[in-house]
């Protein structure tokens, strides 16, 4: 590796399915679930993942786990190639990497007390010795009293067993955390307590968070750097603090005047940009821009070529056309500083 | 209170009786529906909203059971009218729509044959008129050439276009109050946004009354003309939209807005979060239930339950 020392860093990452149904005469029988997506993650870092249901962000996130291994690609952790890894050598090199899941009652196994279950990957990494005093500590770190070592899931409350989820993921000491959703089955209430521990632990163990969410306002909380996906491809990258206030992709855009917010005259004043139409299907991918035919703004050439990932500004990547001919986009929407 | 209720909710108590005790999932809710208006009733799980709405139509299920209170529509009690007059106000001049489209529609009967059933078992109207008027509503709630979707099944439609079929369904027999259970909760939000459009059309062209049941703070701040916080089965704070989000008096009112995330421009601050979890509904304390949680609960808050108070004109 030269200068770019990213902890995680995936490049030209795919993921495709075959596809048994029906296609439309010559379409390739395969579905591009993941088509060509490169990030990096550095040590420290919350890169946030937006998109919406189908638009490949549990696949990636799968796939940079190597759960379901790559079509093609790299995910390099620590300069290793993950996806060109396996058995023992690829066990080894995950160990620093540990996910946290969306559903607290389906991630933990009801018939295991929580002191297995927590101590399960110390286990499996052969670590017997102090297991209890570890375990406890364990505990401690997420908020939860050292007694729950010995009851089940179901005595637990949904924030309860998201904490025992996050405690299985830190037992190894990992550096780099993928929480897929992971305060989404949540109430309000609680999953204020669970998204302030996951900072607090950043901010503690210098953990880098992948934090895959649709949830718009939780992913401005927490993140340093945001990516959105659609269909399968990541169409704008940048810093929060850049992207949310001035978003260059029409999508994000559109994304973020969708977001209804708890303020009843920010409400009343907003300008809806109210999209047409579902997403596509990742199977009959539109041409040209995947975008397009759902874009207020699209033009000729949006439907005859893709627009390439280009970096606009510094760490701003955004692929569309528009940023090469800015006079397309309304005035009265194109976003000021001070938005 | 609304000035020309259609629907009123008087000291309702559904509770559920479980092997573990007694649930009071509501326990004692007044409150009005005005004429062509949009009440929101927001809190968590567990906090009664759901069976409240669902108290309406009498769909509680069991265990549940409503022990008392009224809820008149157009002045008559509810409660106490046979299940065939009810048949009658069900679909016909209360329309309804569920939180899951998913599971909400029969997988084996066709969209066209769904959303004209009111019309048929109401209206006695003729197939083909009642299919007429159902292709006609599924265009304007948005299904692209709805005449030719008509004999397609539910597994065919998106979620999007589901929850867009629920809703042609609930405002077919055009309902004077439509009963929205977190409408917009399993959709994406590009097209959570499109349904809410929808609801404001809605409201617009046919003046429906709406009653949106949602834990969303943001739907109901852009939605909402008043809004009534539900916490362990009572309303404990209830005012207009604007003056709730901007002057709200219940504690747990302003812990619930302080927790909610909101869209930050990379400042990345923290979340004050609610201590602890709310209730168990078996066990209610005898005072406020509120208590253990309140950051300024006074000796007073555990011996006797608070009654709701107008603060305001709007409040």
């Amino acid at each position: 590796m030269s200068a770019d020392n990213h902890l995680l860093d995936v490049k030209n990452l795919k993921k495709y399915f075959p596809f048994h149904g029906k296609v439309a005469a010559g379409a390739e029988r395969i579905v591009k679930a993941v088509d060509d997506v490169s990030f990096w993650v550095d040590a420290g870092e919350t890169l946030g993942l937006v998109g919406e249901s189908g638009c490949g962000k549990s696949t990636l996130a799968r796939a940079i786990l190597q759960l379901s291994r790559p079509t093609a690609g790299e995910v390099l952790f620590r300069g290793e190639n993950l996806a060109a890894l396996d058995g023992e050598k690829l066990r080894r090199a995950r160990r620093e990497i540990q996910m946290i899941f969306q559903d607290p009652y389906a991630s933990l196994n009801p018939r295991m007390m929580v002191k297995e279950i927590i101590s399960e990957p110390l286990r499996n990494y052969g670590q017997k010795e102090n297991l209890n005093g570890r375990l406890e500590e364990l505990l401690a770190t997420v908020g939860l009293d050292s007694s729950a070592m010995f009851r089940y899931p179901h005595e637990f409350s949904g924030g309860q067993r998201q904490r025992i989820g996050i405690a299985r993921a830190l037992a190894l000491n990992p550096a780099l955390v993928v929480a897929d959703e992971p305060a989404s089955a949540l109430d309000v209430s609680i999953q204020a307590q669970i998204l302030n521990l996951l900072q607090e632990l950043q901010a503690r163990l210098g953990l880098s968070y992948l934090f895959i969410s649709h949830d718009l306002s939780v992913v401005s909380l927490l993140s340093h750097r945001v990516a959105v996906m659609y269909l399968g491809e990541i169409v704008e990258l940048g810093p929060t603090a850049e992207l949310f206030p001035r978003p260059w992709h029409p999508y994000t855009e559109a994304l973020l005047a969708s977001v209804p917010e708890p303020d009843p005259r920010a409400e009343r004043a907003k300008t809806r940009i109210v999209l047409r139409g579902d997403v596509p299907s990742p199977v009959n991918r539109p041409g040209g821009c995947s975008f397009h035919p759902r874009c207020p703004y699209a033009f000729k050439r949006c439907q005859q070529e893709k627009p390439p990932l280009k970096e606009y500004s510094p760490g701003r990547w955004v692929s569309c056309h528009l940023l090469e001919e800015p006079g397309r986009r309304p005035t009265s929407l194109q976003h000021q500083p001070n938005h | 209170m609304a000035q020309n209720p259609i629907l009123s909710f008087q000291d309702l108590k559904t509770h559920f009786f479980t092997g573990h005790g007694v649930a009071k999932a509501v326990d004692g809710v007044s409150m009005d529906l005005g004429e062509g208006e949009t009440l929101g009733i927001v809190g968590e799980s567990g906090s009664g909203k759901t069976v409240t709405c669902l108290s309406v139509l009498r769909l509680v299920p069991s265990p549940g059971r409503i022990v008392g209170g009224r809820i008149l529509f157009e002045g008559r009690d509810l409660a106490g009218l046979a299940e065939r007059e009810l048949q009658q106000v069900r679909g016909k001049q209360i329309g309804m729509v569920f939180q899951d489209p998913m599971t909400s529609l029969n997988p084996f009967l066709t969209i066209g044959d769904q959303v004209a059933e009111p019309l048929l078992v109401h209206d006695r109207l003729s197939r083909r008129e009642a299919r007429r008027r159902a292709a006609e509503l599924l265009g304007k709630v948005g299904i692209p050439e709805p005449a030719s979707r008509l004999s397609d099944y539910p597994h065919r439609f998106s979620g999007g276009m589901r929850q867009r079929v629920m809703i042609a369904m609930a405002l077919i027999g055009n309902p004077k109050v439509l009963i929205a259970d977190e409408p917009t909760t399993a959709l994406d939000v590009t097209i959570q946004a499109q349904v809410l459009e929808l609801f404001r059309k809605m409201k617009e062209e046919f003046g429906t009354a709406i009653l949106l049941i949602t834990h969303n703070l943001g739907v109901v701040a852009g939605m909402a003309d008043r809004v009534a916080v539900m916490y362990a089965g009572r309303v404990v704070e209830m005012a207009e939209t604007e003056e709730l989000f901007t002057n709200p008096r219940h504690p747990y009112t302003i812990a619930l807005l302080r927790a909610v995330p909101r869209l930050e421009y990379g400042s990345r601050q923290r979340l004050e979060p609610i201590a602890g979890t709310p209730p168990d509904l078996t066990r209610l304390p005898a005072g406020c239930s509120f208590y253990d949680r309140c950051p300024f609960r006074q000796e007073r808050c555990q011996e006797e339950a608070p009654s709701l108070a107008a603060v305001g004109e709007q409040h």
